[in-house]
């Protein structure tokens, strides 16, 4: 009995010492293991990034699936660029999405590969990082996702994700720069987009005349000064959806452009009555470069725009209650106020980043 | 070399200890409580984007939006208090907002909870609370701040509670915006006290309870806000902002105390 007592306690410590380092290892995070590697590849090595957040700037959420490497960012870059992502290899993403006019487009509606006309106006991609909802009708809530859909649109790069998949796989170049971001050289869909999403993470302006103000570097001139007092009191109003330091609120609101909403906005994808004619508030960084505005760019000039605000309101049941001068058409700016609300706008504009090298094709 | 049964314990002994590390020691018995934010107007459901309720004024309105920042949830149990500082936004649109974890409870046997709606000047500026894109449509504008002092950090909203309303059936409809906060400077957060409606044990279990705001009540007890009165846009307006701070007092309760 001693003697299987004795067994029986050795056994337990042989057990115990087999199992430590499993026991231990259960406290670790499990490391991959690269299915792809072989002789004729270098060693997976992404180098991973840190983006340079302006100071103030909300923190930005990076989805565990898809860290910035520079290898990502720079084959994200590489495939906004390049027209063999649509049908017939003419059009890159950045044939809507301009860099010189803040990655929107300056035609109201933009033309796709089969010379279809789109029905909303491009948006600018600039801070997308911070976007939980993407469209003007919000209708995706990633950029990853955001980027599945204008390759397969008909009215847009018309092309099959089977198609642009297999062109890719067969480029001299391609595989290679996708093994280096992904560690992987079979490209699928999911590659690419999360590729592109990482490239437009970087797409960030907070380097405006704006910005500089705020940390006391530079003076607003006396009508910029009054714009921007305007623009953060109760009379401009603008501040609720056009809301801290990235200009938008990422709400949706009905901004009384129509008394019968045609583009039901928010509606088509909510289902409900109260969305009607709500469309995702548009950051107003670089405003003076990326019109025409509004969700069908109805509105060629900033002139306009304000003119809108001020005189133009139509009266509808869907309308946002922040629109509080409804009961009135506007808020009835003054020929000043209009002029100062304006020099505030254009001190929006962040050429650094609309002349960014690292945001502009090779 | 010879094993001998003293190494065998003392490996056994730090390979209990391997397994210590991936858990959390429990020695006090703390308790978590939940908070879980409800809305109603006049004690029902509230739903948004219909004209179905009428204010003390007769004018029928909708409710479209509500977002409010409560702070500085303190938990009571013999004269004793336990803090918890920091802010929560609640917006009735984020599903995730409508409820808040308080861990770490204390094994005890509470009796009340009390919280701030909105920040205290000292809570109210803007490294108080996350950096994100919702809490930064909060900020209040330093041109509606205390304009004595440039300078100040001016916060946040306490409140965005934003709908319709009908001088009478058959009018168009017109904004309003109850948007509180630091008017000019002004402190017009409050603390609510709400006892809970029995003792809470906690002893390692975990509570939930609601805390229900009454939307109507804003609007009433002890004074009535007409919408026509004060317009849509009253944060510049100091009197609004003192009514809506005196009608705060009894929009708060507290239903559901339960032991999971």
């Amino acid at each position: 009995m001693k003697r299987f007592i004795e067994a029986s306690f050795f056994g337990l410590i042989a057990l115990f010492l087999i199992s430590t380092p499993v026991l231990f290892s259960s406290c670790d995070k499990e490391e991959k293991v690269d299915p792809d590697q072989n002789d004729t590849l270098p060693p997976y090595k992404p180098t991973y990034v840190s983006l340079q957040i302006p100071e103030g700037f909300p923190i930005m959420e990076i989805p565990d699936d898809n860290p910035l490497t520079k290898e990502g960012i720079a084959l994200g870059k590489k495939l906004f660029f390049d027209p063999i992502l649509s049908g017939d290899s003419t059009q890159s993403c950045a044939d809507c999405h301009k860099p010189e006019h803040s990655f929107s487009d300056d035609r109201r509606f933009s033309l796709g590969i089969t010379g279809a006309i789109g029905t909303r106006q491009a948006p600018p991609i600039i801070n997308a990082g911070w976007m939980k909802k993407l469209f003007w009708d919000g209708r995706v809530s990633s950029l990853e996702e955001q980027a599945l859909h204008p390759v397969e649109n008909p009215d847009e790069m018309a092309a099959s994700w089977e198609e642009v998949v297999q062109r890719l796989q067969r480029h001299p170049t391609y595989p290679k720069l996708f093994y280096s971001a992904f560690g992987t050289t079979e490209i699928t869909r999911y590659h690419v987009v999360k590729a592109i999403a990482q490239f437009e993470r970087t797409l960030i302006s907070g380097n405006s005349r704006f910005d500089l103000a705020l940390q006391g570097k530079v003076f607003f001139t006396p009508l910029e000064q009054d714009g921007y007092d305007l623009f953060y009191s109760e009379r401009g109003d603008c501040f609720h959806c056009h809301s801290g330091l990235l200009f938008t609120d990422n709400a949706f609101h009905n901004n009384a452009l129509d008394s019968v909403p045609t583009d039901l906005g928010l509606e088509k994808i909510t289902g409900k009555r109260s969305d009607r004619g709500k469309f995702k508030t548009p950051t107003l960084r670089n405003i003076e470069h990326t019109a025409p505005y509004m969700h069908d760019g109805r509105f060629a000039t900033l002139e306009e725009v304000i003119d809108f605000y001020s005189e133009g309101l139509q009266y509808s049941p869907y309308a946002d209650p922040l629109m509080k001068a409804l009961p009135q058409g506007g808020k009835h700016f003054t020929p000043y106020e209009k002029k100062a609300l304006l020099a505030f706008l254009k001190t929006l504009t962040d050429t650094s980043f609309l002349n960014n090298p690292d945001f502009l094709p090779e | 070399m010879k094993w001998s049964r003293w190494t065998s314990l003392l490996l056994l002994l730090l390979g209990g200890m391997a397994f210590q590390a991936c858990h959390v020691v429990d020695s006090d018995k703390p308790g978590t409580l939940t908070l879980h934010f409800k809305h109603t107007v006049d004690d029902l459901q509230l739903h948004t984007d219909t004209f179905i309720y009428r204010a003390p004024t007769g004018y029928r309105y909708s409710v479209s939006n509500l977002r409010y920042i409560l702070s500085e949830f303190v938990l009571y149990k013999n004269g004793e208090s336990l803090l918890y500082n920091s802010g929560h936004l609640i917006d009735i649109r984020d599903t995730a907002s409508l409820a808040l974890k308080l861990n770490l409870v204390p094994e005890g046997s509470y009796d009340s909870i009390s919280f701030r709606f909105g920040l205290s000047a000292d809570n109210n500026h803007k490294s108080y609370l996350p950096n994100t894109v919702a809490y930064q449509s909060m900020y209040w504008p330093k041109q509606l701040g205390d304009t004595t002092d440039p300078l100040k950090d001016p916060g946040f909203h306490y409140m965005q509670y934003e709908g319709m309303y009908k001088t009478d059936d058959n009018a168009l409809p017109k904004p309003f915006n109850l948007h509180a906060g630091p008017t000019w400077g002004n402190d017009n957060s409050f603390v609510v006290t709400l006892p809970f409606p029995q003792k809470m044990h906690i002893k390692g279990n975990d509570w939930n309870v609601d805390i229900i705001m009454d939307l109507q009540e804003w609007l009433q007890n002890p004074h009535v806000f007409d919408f026509e009165y004060y317009g849509p846009a009253i944060m510049p307006n100091q009197a609004a902002q003192e009514i809506l701070r005196d009608n705060g007092s009894t929009v708060f309760r507290l239903a559901n105390l339960t032991d999971k």
